[in-house]
């Protein structure tokens, strides 16, 4: 402390924001647009080993192939994991309470990471069926999330 | 294989908030702590290698701004986009490679100037997990409850975990949490994404740590105990959470494979005296008994129900308490190998356990350990 009774500075703040415009390429964008257009989940087709993969990417995550051919999967899933959230987190889409699911939907050999409601129905091993939302953009969550089915 | 060997280290005293201290000012002190511990200076280094992180710096290529308080200017100086540990596997390299005698591992993380969560977030893609605000807590929320689930475990399985870790915590003197939790107060902290709550997830945390890496000759002519390297392995596995079999890790399996073989390890549960490994939340420590062959997949509870891996125990995992007792983010898989290398030179201190010839630091990196590092050490 000086003489005036004035403290040090301990520290400077200040933001490092940037505004990104993220290439989707050309899977990502078919996949997107599908979801966009016409409710359709794509899974992507690796040509090396014939695994589905959703979400699609242009190359194989497993054996390193190539992607072959988009193809609709679901929209029926089942429940391979889940996590409850009570407090949303910075950027979450939809309002606490809800859970994160991992949905391994018909046709798919791998899982999709998403959300649910905080139903106690969702459980592992249980089906579950997209939410769409009105008005979509072109993004993973223009499925609100996956409900119980029936 | 005794080709290379850690000779000096250091951390800082790790705290939530470290007031008063830059990176810089904490890099500083560890580089000139951990020179000293070896009794060399700076000028015995021939190549500087660090980890840091934009991200939570603020500031692209962030070692630029750090490079003077490592002591890197006027040498060579390379980056590693990752934890310590993988720095440490290259400053391996280095020197086994002939091309550096000794080579100063440099690494740390401020996380207290930043929003915890969004430093984690941004581990995510723009596409498929980030919209979906999936972080590193999400992730391994789906990845404990996938793993509880296939083996039919209860969520206290690894809230035990914690209560082993804290209670070692309590004897390190650099630990941030320094006080032991009961099992009865793990279970009823806040959930904070079932089923992973609050004393069950590593805490917020500033600090750094140096760690000098030397060749055979330089190691053998050293006024320290050398705590040689006799094995190593690093990897990765894909990205999507989802394309893995969420329950293993097989990344730090393959990495461990490695390593043993190099070292001639064949029955780790009996021939390693003690592991580092990072739990960045309590269900990873169980799944890394079953992925560093401990145990066999599934057996990760038993053997830690049994005592085996606590204070007393044949194989303790963490005798330092873990990340869940400090987490220097970028750090604190170098904060594994300093402390696992403590322990083979038996200049562990308050926590030494006895008796250790050979020890085991792992690390690992990206949403529910997609990357894994592991060094084996031996006295
Ligand atoms: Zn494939």
């Amino acid at each position: 402390m000086s003489e005036s009774g004035s403290l040090k500075p301990d520290q400077v703040s200040g933001e490092a924001r940037l505004e990104y415009r993220w290439a989707a390429g050309g899977t990502t964008g078919e996949f997107l647009q599908a979801l966009r257009d016409y409710r359709r989940i794509l899974g992507a087709v690796c040509g090396g080993c014939g695994m589905v993969a959703v979400p699609p990417l242009s190359y194989c995550e497993i054996c390193g192939g190539d992607t072959d051919e988009l193809r609709e999967v679901g929209p029926r899933g089942v429940v391979t994991s889940w996590a409850r959230v009570i407090e949303a987190p910075q950027g979450s889409p939809v309002e606490a309470p809800f859970r994160y699911v991992l949905v391994l939907l018909e046709g798919a050999d791998t899982a999709l990471v998403h959300l649910a409601p905080d139903d106690d129905r969702v459980d592992v091993g249980v089906t579950v069926v997209p939410e769409f939302r009105e008005g979509r953009s072109g993004a993973v969550t223009d499925i609100k999330w996956f409900v119980p089915e029936g | 294989m005794r080709d290379a060997a850690v000779l000096g280290w250091a951390q800082t005293e790790h705290r939530r908030r470290a007031v008063g201290e830059t990176p810089q000012s904490m890099v500083f002190e560890v580089v000139t702590r951990a020179l000293a511990s070896c009794e060399m200076t700076i000028r015995d280094i021939d190549v500087v290698i660090d980890a840091g992180s934009d991200l939570l710096d603020g500031r692209s290529t962030s070692n630029r701004a750090v490079i003077d308080a490592m002591g890197a200017h006027f040498k060579e100086e390379i980056k590693v986009a990752g934890d310590g540990l993988e720095a440490a596997i290259y400053a391996l390299m280095r020197v086994t490679s002939g091309y550096s005698s000794t080579a100063l591992v440099v690494a740390y993380g401020k996380s207290s100037e930043t929003p915890a969560r969004c430093q984690t977030l941004a581990l995510s893609d723009p596409f498929y997990l980030r919209p979906l605000a999936v972080d590193a807590l999400a992730a391994g929320a789906l990845q404990a409850r996938f793993y509880l689930h296939e083996y039919g475990l209860g969520s206290d399985a690894p809230a035990l975990v914690a209560v082993k870790n804290r209670e070692a915590g309590a004897r390190n003197p650099y630990a941030q949490e320094k006080s032991p939790v009961t099992l009865e107060e793990v279970m009823a902290s806040p959930e904070l994404i079932s089923p992973i709550r609050r004393l069950e997830a590593c805490p917020v945390t500033d600090g750094a740590c140096a760690v000098v890496i030397a060749d055979r000759q330089t190691s053998r002519a050293a006024s320290v105990r050398p705590a040689w390297i006799s094995g190593t392995g690093h990897g990765a596995d894909p990205y999507s959470p989802g394309a893995r079999t969420l329950y293993r890790t097989e990344s730090a399996a393959r990495s461990a494979r490695k390593a043993y073989a190099a070292a001639g390890i064949s029955d780790p549960l009996s021939e390693l005296g003690v592991l580092e490994v990072s739990e960045y939340y309590s269900y990873q420590e169980l799944m890394l008994y079953e992925a560093l062959g401990l145990c066999g997949e599934g057996e990760a509870a038993d053997l830690l129900a049994s005592g085996a891996t606590g204070t007393g125990g044949g194989t303790v995992v963490n005798p330092s308490g873990g990340v869940l007792c400090a987490n220097p983010l970028v750090a604190t898989g170098l904060v594994r190998l300093a402390e696992a290398a403590a322990q083979v030179s038996g200049r562990a201190g308050e926590v030494q356990v006895d008796g250790v010839d050979r020890a085991l630091a792992h690390s690992s990196g990206g949403l529910a350990m997609q990357f894994s590092s592991v060094m084996v050490l031996e006295g």
